[in-house]
């Protein structure tokens, strides 16, 4: 499974994707490459992230964003490439090694995922207690300051069902955030909310973005992408065609492609 | 003719010998359940692991005993472990037979539950950075037991009334009781209908009790205090 780098033709013609922030580097990707069976979705991404860096990645659907962020942590074995996070290679670690890189990047899924036999409570201090052996009150003292900051502190006792769709994509972040990761990954956050319930998922984004906190965001949420993105991200069929900060990409697109995505979407 | 009226009285006035055999089946298909539960849960899991020759090898395991009479495994257990060495008390020989043989029913059962849990679940149990064992333990497992809960009462029920066949081994229960009743009182009919009766009982209140069970879950989930 685990090729190494060099049996891959190299891209070195592609530049790094960097966002020119002086902020440490947290994240670097170097020819990553997935292919699914036949179909090639990532044709060889070069990225660097610095802390504190809101990336937003937007693009067509089937360009491999959603791919490229599942890379990161491995959710998706990229086919060839490496990335480096905090030191280590992802792509390469062992067992045990990923599952501690896994700790301290935080994921939040397009379709919640909250575990639905476990109260509020309960999902979000799971793995604080199992995984990092925190102790029960510390954990649950953490939830609940995480869950009152995105205003859902009445809801410690309920089951998931019990929520609605905003509510949930909240309670999910709080759980990620719980784990004290140092990158937020979000797979399209807002893509399976009733219109009226992104304004507040986004809100708790748009907060934790301006606490610093460095994020990688796959979105259609134009509007959000301009407001919040330190650096955008424009992927087609693959590749990062164009990326620059917002006003750039927005206003002044240069490849006609990119063009073409705004003028749909916009 | 049946005579209704003779069935009431053997069955009244053998009403402790009944109850006896009662007994042992209900300890019998209790012992099984539990047990078999929970073999059925450790096939079901290793069949879900990378290392295959142990997959295969409890693929094999519930093939064979979906694939064979549940009275050849009774007899091979209860009459063939003595005669290689493993000697243990009849009761204790039934008793494995009849988890062998409910292991492999309840991990066809349970390898649906883990299945029926969404992949989702799995992905954000791996981005907690939870283990294989812990998303299994904490987040899979939970789920797939509540969805399989249903089938394992269904499963006592079946137990209940497929221990029957350990008659054939001189086990005391309840067929055994009745059929050792009717062949001194020579009422075969009045006394086995009356060894249905019982069956027929100990089921439908079992049946009822696990949908009131049923029902309490389901509601558990979707209140909370």
């Amino acid at each position: 499974m685990k090729k190494p780098v060099n049996d891959i033709p190299q891209t070195v013609n592609t530049p790094v994707i960097d966002s020119g922030s002086d902020a440490e580097l947290l994240i670097q990707i170097r020819g990553l490459h997935k292919n699914f069976g036949k179909l090639e979705v990532l044709k060889g991404i070069n990225l660097n992230v610095h802390k504190g860096d809101v990336l937003v990645l937007i693009g067509p659907s089937g360009s491999g964003k959603s791919t490229l962020l599942r890379s990161v942590n491995l959710l998706e074995q990229p086919t060839s490439g490496e990335i480096i996070f905090e030191g280590t290679d992802v792509t390469r670690a062992k067992k045990k090694e990923l599952y501690k890189l896994r700790e301290r990047m935080g994921m939040v899924f397009q379709q919640f995922n909250l575990f639905p036999h476990l109260r509020v409570k309960d999902n979000i201090t799971v793995s604080p207690r199992k995984v990092l052996k925190m102790a029960p009150q510390e954990a649950e003292q953490k939830a609940m300051d995480l869950l009152k900051r995105v205003g859902l502190q009445d809801k410690w006792e309920e089951y998931p069902e019990r929520l609605s769709g905003g509510q949930k994509q909240r309670v999910a972040i709080v759980r990620a955030l719980a784990m004290n990761p140092d990158v937020m990954l979000f797979d399209e956050p807002t893509s399976a909310l009733d219109p009226e319930m992104v304004g507040e998922v986004l809100d708790v984004m748009k907060r934790l973005a301006a606490e610093g906190m460095t994020m990688l965001v796959v979105t259609h949420e134009m509007r959000f992408a301009r407001q919040v993105a330190d650096y955008v991200l424009f992927l087609d069929d693959g590749v990062i065609v164009e990326a620059g900060k917002p006003e750039d990409i927005f206003d002044h697109p240069q490849q006609a492609r990119t063009q073409d995505f705004l003028q749909k979407v916009l | 003719m049946i005579d209704f009226a003779k069935a009431w009285s053997i069955l009244t006035g053998k009403f402790g010998t009944f109850m006896e055999g009662v007994g042992v089946t209900l300890q019998l298909a209790v012992l099984t359940v539990v047990l078999g539960s929970l073999l059925g849960l450790v096939v079901a899991v290793f069949r879900r692991t990378r290392f295959w020759p142990l997959r295969i090898l409890m693929n094999i395991y519930v093939a064979f005993i979906r694939g064979t009479p549940l009275l050849v495994q009774v007899l091979i257990i209860v009459y063939g472990l003595p005669q290689i060495g493993f000697r243990l008390p009849r009761m204790t020989l039934c008793v494995i037979a009849l988890v062998i043989n409910s292991g492999a029913y309840m991990a066809e059962l349970i390898r649906a539950g883990l299945q029926s849990v969404d992949r989702g679940q799995t992905e954000a149990a791996d981005s907690l950075g939870m283990s294989a064992s812990q998303r299994m333990l904490y987040v899979i497992l939970p789920q797939a037991i509540k969805v399989t809960l249903p089938a394992a009462g269904n499963e006592f029920i079946v137990i209940i009334k497929e221990s029957s066949v350990l008659y054939a081994v001189g086990v005391y229960e309840l067929t055994y009781q009745a059929y050792k009743l009717a062949s001194v009182n020579y009422r075969y009919i009045e006394t086995l209908l009356d060894a249905a009766l019982i069956y027929f009982v100990l089921t439908y209140v079992m049946t009822k009790l696990l949908g009131l069970l049923e029902r309490r879950l389901r509601r558990s989930e979707k209140t909370s205090e």
